[in-house]
């Protein structure tokens, strides 16, 4: 077999921490005045961002409904995107075998697959992402993700949580003792500004490996800050939206009848005058109304509006439309869209629809099904989402639970098995700098021979490019201050 | 001394770093210095209180687990060594500079001479500042030695509970002395943290003084070091025509509730009409509708005590013990993947029957502690089954039998809260012997640890002690607050026969916690609220009531009926949800009836019964009510879900959501429950066609019956008549009008 080379033996690594140094000696050099300024322009009171906010869409609870016309914007850091795109592979796909390419290694650990050159000099990808190599320079690279944990549902938590599970077992399951997912987080600390649209929106299914994984709701936050979820594929003809699908015998005409029933049977008991729940009820039912009639959110679903050609590029898989309907969901306004590339795993080597998890033939799975997937719709998202100019603002992150061991051979010879101790995420859009590869995995892909980036920091990265202070306090059902990330937003990835 | 600091000082200003910030740095630094020769500043009991009390070594600042901006302090400078040394020795000693006390960076930052993200904490010449500067002057010394003897044994806090008059001007200032154990009081309010409970309309700043923008009652929690204190203040309203009402008081919760109000001089409502009442009775106390037949029946009744009688026959019935069954096994954490489903039905069944028989809660609660062997034989030593180990058994034994949040405490002493570490490992370790052999567990995933459908056997092995993990240190078992397991009894359950003992035996917090969440469940908040949070800094709006509810518990034997029932026939029950029209008295302080949503099970019951619909049940028996579902909501309909039926993971009454949100709108509007409800052709509305046919209005009063418990006013039976003949498709018009009873609000909420 030809194997084609890197050029470099070692990829391209910079670190920046010798230039914030430089940043940091600077500032004290700046006269003394100007630094006071700065320093009363910071924000003082941090806490008030306990006291504050509302949620979006469902995301509405009534205390929050009530203040959300009080309130202003929250104070925080200077938030460089409006809206994250959070696309997770669930499964944990190997790194090895994608973009962190080991041609080096040994037989038996460098895999069937031949790096390519791509539009980053000096930096390869696999040989099944051809379209991926024309534009892999929009994207950041961490080549360190690091964590311990080997049960898909503990490490899945993990990554969509941003917080270490309490154990590492296969059915850890969700319970208001653990966190709530990143996007709950975001819809409580900085919910969507158009009240008709949900803040945090996650689909097509609900992650699962065998129980359903933790970290996919609000837990402590409370229903209100659950994400909007559709468990609907959208690329399915009848792709709708349930709850804002009236049922054919019910024309508006006769809602709005039954609207005009209730009014006036609440005349009588009064309720509404004395009880603010009862009167949030009724502006919830009034709301509920108007959305079963109104066609704000029904048309941001509403994929046929996209031209066929663009749907074709996407890909007309549930992944590809679901990327694409994340863009949509974000042009319109929502804060924070999980796409998650599969519902279940476990099903390697059969050729299921089943995730990353490739225990049994790894090689043919990457090969036929998980990257030509992932070849046709990323490729075509960054582009699209590039030349929309909706990098400036939004942050797109790629990303899975773990990566997959160097050494081949699992539950097949063909296999590879779990992999957390290095693995590989992508970021891209609102300032990151495109085209960098931060750190470095060693000569096998098995650990980061840099500082090691966890999933905890992943997160306050995320919290920090929304402008949320990643030591944000929450509190839970207990009253209990917890921080909303106990990581460290990863500024050298951004310009 | 003077000459060196002041060359140092003009060496430094050569440096080319002179600016105003600087100068005023300097200069207040030797006022400090001045201020300070009075003693010396002690690191232990001023100086880590203060960064405390400041907020530097807190959760999102610097006692965040990863530090800010490169200093990482111990959360609440629980770790005083190292917080020294991190201050003194690290970053190149920049942080504290003795030689050149001005360039400290402890100093420097908080003032906002250098950048710091947390902003200005102090600036010069005040108190923070002045300890701070002159503990650096003295040498910056840990005098944790020195102070290591003298341990605080309280604080007391000035004034304890404080009615203003209106017209006075709202404030006061409060003063917090700490008191030693060498008899000694020192003043620490400047070093003291503020909590004020409700922080709407009321301010309070470093120094303690306390103004109030409004009339209001506030709680301020006071804490230095690991003393707590609290301050109750009630600034009155200006009501000088205020005329009391003269409520009637049938029981002594009548009595306590009216003198608080009219201390506060606020009007309880007038009482509520006999339908609401007695919809609300159904609802409170069995989770169900009266039916149209019983209305009518109670509605014709002309003896005086009929509401009395009422109550004596409703806490009866079945559904009393089905619905207090349910808020148990909430608290019990009654969920098939620990409990299998037979367990489940077991234990739920085991509930069912303490209530039915209503057993006194002492003997319930003893049960639970003690019982062991077979959770299908023996459903009580279930409690063991879904604890399963001995932090969350004592972390749910004191959240559910003392209403104590302990879990806190399992890393570290209770910010709040009297409770230490070792408080809660001497608890933990009366579960420490606790043994469980699955028995028949055949799991669906061999790998899932959780699941356990077969029986379990719990049994007791070895002695109950268990390793502080803190310390290191071997901990006996020990209750909170109560005395040693003795080592005596070296038997293996003799630990939890003495916890169980110690509960049970005269222990007012068990009484007192038991006695609110029974007053909590009927009338919708708790005397102490959250129900499970009884702390100094979070005290009994009423005192009164809740010593009043404790006695009428004590006095029916801890049984849960006579209480119920004393508590139901009170007249603050009764009264309207509607304020008084003068003076109104709020929910908080019992003065009117509480507007809650109901709970998802008996909304969905409602639902049925009102619509008189027959739900298939694929966990049961056709007909049977979600009141009556031993399972948690694991698979449960969406129903369930969006109004906030729990899991069941947590032992907290918490779990249990009582949000609104948008989504339940949905499901009222276009749900599947409902619509199943309404849509079936085997429901009340094929009757209320018929009716309809020759008297519309009986089908209209006979709908609200059902449903709303009230007969329609005539504007209803008009337009609702109206409505239903100028409908072509009458079925429809009669799904429309049963719809709108269902979304009404006095449908949706208890009132």
């Amino acid at each position: 077999m030809i194997r084609h080379k890197s050029n470099l033996g070692f990829e391209i690594q910079r670190q920046f921490e010798s230039h914030s140094h430089i940043d940091g000696i600077r500032k004290m050099q700046i006269n003394d005045d100007e630094i006071r300024k700065t320093a009363l322009a910071l924000p003082v009171h941090r806490r008030h961002l306990l006291t504050v906010g509302f949620g979006g869409l469902f995301g509405l609870n009534l205390p929050n409904l009530l203040k959300a016309d009080e309130t202003g914007p929250e104070k925080g850091p200077a938030p460089r995107v409006k809206s994250v795109i959070f696309l997770h592979q669930w499964g944990g796909p190997s790194h090895i075998d994608t973009f962190d390419m080991k041609p080096d290694a040994p037989v038996g650990m460098r895999g069937d697959f031949n790096p390519i050159s791509t539009s980053l000099p000096g930096v390869t990808i696999c040989e099944h992402m051809p379209r991926f190599s024309k534009v892999l320079h929009h994207f950041t690279q961490i080549r360190t993700m690091q964590h311990r944990i080997k049960n898909h549902n503990a490490a899945g938590y993990y990554c969509i949580s941003g917080h270490a599970p309490p154990i590492d077992d296969q059915r850890l399951r969700d319970s208001q003792e653990l966190y709530p997912a990143i996007g709950s987080v975001v819809s409580r600390f900085r919910p969507g500004s158009d009240p008709a649209l949900p803040s945090f929106v996650s689909y097509p299914h609900k992650i699962a490996d065998g129980s359903q994984t933790p970290g996919q709701f609000a837990s402590f936050l409370g229903k209100a800050y659950d994400p909007f979820y559709i468990g609907q594929d959208p690329n399915r003809p009848d792709f709708r939206l349930p709850e804002l699908s009236l049922p054919e015998n019910m024309p508006l005409s006769r809602l709005d009848d039954r609207r005009g029933l209730v009014r006036m049977i609440d005349q009588q008991a009064r309720l509404l005058d004395s009880s603010a729940a009862a009167s949030g009820v009724d502006r919830f039912q009034d709301r509920a109304i108007s959305m079963l009639t109104s066609s704000k959110l029904k048309n941001a679903f509403d994929l046929s509006q996209e031209p066929d050609k663009l749907r074709d590029a996407y890909g007309r898989t549930t992944y590809g439309q679901s990327c694409l309907l994340a863009r949509r969901l974000v042009e319109s306004g929502v804060r924070f869209v999980t796409v998650y590339f599969a519902r279940s795993i476990g099903n390697g080597g059969k050729g299921g629809d089943g995730g990353w998890d490739t225990h049994k033939q790894n090689f043919r799975d990457l090969k036929n099904r998980l990257m030509p997937i992932t070849d046709q719709t990323i490729p075509t998202m960054i582009e699209d989402m590039a030349s929309r100019g909706m990098l400036e603002d939004t942050l797109l992150v790629w990303t899975g639970e773990m990566g997959r061991a160097p050494k081949i051979g699992d539950q097949d010879p063909q296999g590879r098995g779990h992999w957390p101790m290095c693995y590989t995420a992508l970021i891209a859009g609102g300032g990151s700098k495109a085209g960098l590869i931060y750190g470095a995995s060693d000569k096998t892909g098995a650990f980061p021979t840099t500082a090691p980036v966890r999933p905890d920091d992943l997160s306050a990265t995320i919290f920090k490019s929304l402008g949320i202070d990643p030591a944000t306090e929450m509190v839970d059902t207990l009253g209990r201050p917890l921080p909303i990330s106990s990581g460290r937003s990863l500024e050298e990835l951004f310009v | 001394m003077l000459l060196v600091r002041l060359k140092q000082i003009l060496d430094f200003l050569m440096n080319g770093r002179s600016c105003t910030a600087w100068l005023v740095l300097v200069m207040s630094f030797f006022m400090a210095q001045a201020k300070a020769s009075d003693g010396e500043i002690s690191y232990r009991r001023e100086v880590l209180p203060l960064l405390t009390k400041l907020g530097c070594n807190s959760g999102p600042c610097h006692g965040n687990l990863t530090g800010k901006g490169g200093l990482k302090l111990s959360l609440r400078g629980e770790n005083a060594p190292s917080d020294w040394l991190t201050l003194t020795h690290d970053a190149f000693g920049r942080r504290v500079s003795t030689s050149l006390p001005q360039s400290s960076l402890l100093l420097a930052k908080p003032m906002g001479a250098l950048a710091h993200e947390g902003g200005i904490r102090f600036k010069a010449g005040d108190s923070s500042y002045e300890i701070l500067a002159g503990w650096i002057a003295q040498g910056a010394r840990d005098d944790g030695d020195a102070v290591g003897s003298k341990k605080l044994t309280g604080l007391k806090v000035t004034p304890e509970q404080v009615w203003l008059e209106a017209g006075q001007p709202r404030n006061i200032k409060i003063k917090v002395l700490a008191k030693w154990s060498d008899g000694s009081t020192v003043d620490v309010t400047h070093l003291s943290v503020f909590d004020i409970n409700e922080t709407s309309g009321a301010t309070i700043n470093a120094l303690g003084e306390f103004q109030a923008e409004r009339a209001g009652e506030w709680v301020v929690g006071v804490r230095y070091l690991g003393g707590h204190g609290v301050s109750r203040l009630v600034f009155l309203d200006d009501h000088p025509e205020f005329v009391w009402n003269h409520a009637l008081e049938r029981t002594r919760f009548d009595t306590a509730v009216f003198n608080k109000l009219k201390r506060l001089r606020r009007l309880p409502s007038v009482e509520a009409a006999d339908d609401v009442l007695m919809r609300r009775v159904y609802l409170d106390l069995l989770g169900v509708l009266p039916t149209p037949d019983e209305i009518s029946t109670y509605e014709s009744d002309q003896s005086q005590d009929k509401y009395t009688k009422l109550v004596d026959r409703l806490i009866e019935r079945p559904e009393f013990a089905d619905f207090w069954a349910l808020k148990w096994a909430d608290l019990l954490r009654n969920e098939p993947k620990v409990m299998g489903e037979k367990g489940n039905w077991q234990f739920q069944r085991w509930l069912r029957d303490q209530f039915a028989q209503d057993v006194s809660m002492k003997q319930f609660a003893r049960d639970l502690i003690t019982t062991t062997g077979s959770t299908w034989t023996a459903p009580a030593s279930s409690f063991h089954r879904t604890n399963r180990d001995p932090a969350t058994a004592a972390e749910t034994f004191s959240q559910v039998f003392l209403g104590y949040r302990f879990q806190c405490a399992k890393c570290h002493n209770h910010p709040s809260d009297v409770w230490t570490q070792n408080d809660y490992y001497g608890l933990a370790a009366i579960f420490a012997n606790l043994r469980r052999k699955d028995v028949n567990n055949v799991r669906r995933d061999r790998f899932d640890k959780h699941e356990v459908n077969g029986d379990v056997v719990v049994y007791l092995q070895g002695r109950a002690e268990i390793i502080q993990p803190r310390t290191g240190e071997t901990l006996l078992g020990k209750p909170p607050g109560g005395d040693l397991v003795p080592d005596s009894d070296r038997s293996s359950n003799a630990a939890l026969e003495h916890l169980a003992e110690w509960l049970t035996n005269d222990n007012r917090q068990f009484t007192r916690n038991l006695a609110n969440r029974v007053w909590y469940h009927l009338v919708g908040r708790g005397v102490v609220d959250p129900v499970d949070d009884f702390r100094d800094s979070n005290p009994p709006s009423n005192p009164e009531l809740l010593d009043e509810l404790e006695k009428a518990f004590v006095k029916g034997g801890y049984r849960l009926k006579p209480l119920a029932k004393r508590i139901v026939n009170s007249t603050v029950y009764r009264l309207g949800s509607h304020p008084s029209e003068k003076y109104p008295a709020t929910e908080a302080d019992f003065g009117r009836s509480a507007v809650r949503l109901l709970s998802a099970e008996v909304l969905r019951d409602i639902v049925d019964q009102a619509t008189g619909y027959v739900r298939p049940n694929s966990q049961g028996p056709t007909g049977q009510r979600a009141g009556q579902l031993p399972v948690a909501n694991t698979r449960g309909e969406e129903f369930m879900k969006v109004f906030g039926k729990p899991e069941r993971l947590l032992s907290c009454e918490c779990e249990r959501s009582e949000e609104t949100t948008l989504a339940q709108a949905f499901q009222m509007i276009n749900g599947e429950t409902v619509r199943e409800a309404l849509e079936s052709g085997r429901n009340r509305i094929s009757k209320l066609l018929k009716l309809s046919e020759t008297d519309p209005e009986s089908a209209v009063t006979e709908l609200f019956l059902a449903s709303l418990s009230r007969r329609p006013a005539a504007t209803e039976i008009q337009n609702l008549t109206l409505y239903l003949k100028s409908s072509k498709n009458s079925r429809k018009a009669w799904e429309d009008v049963v719809w709108a009873t269902l979304n009404a609000k006095e449908f949706l909420f208890r009132h």
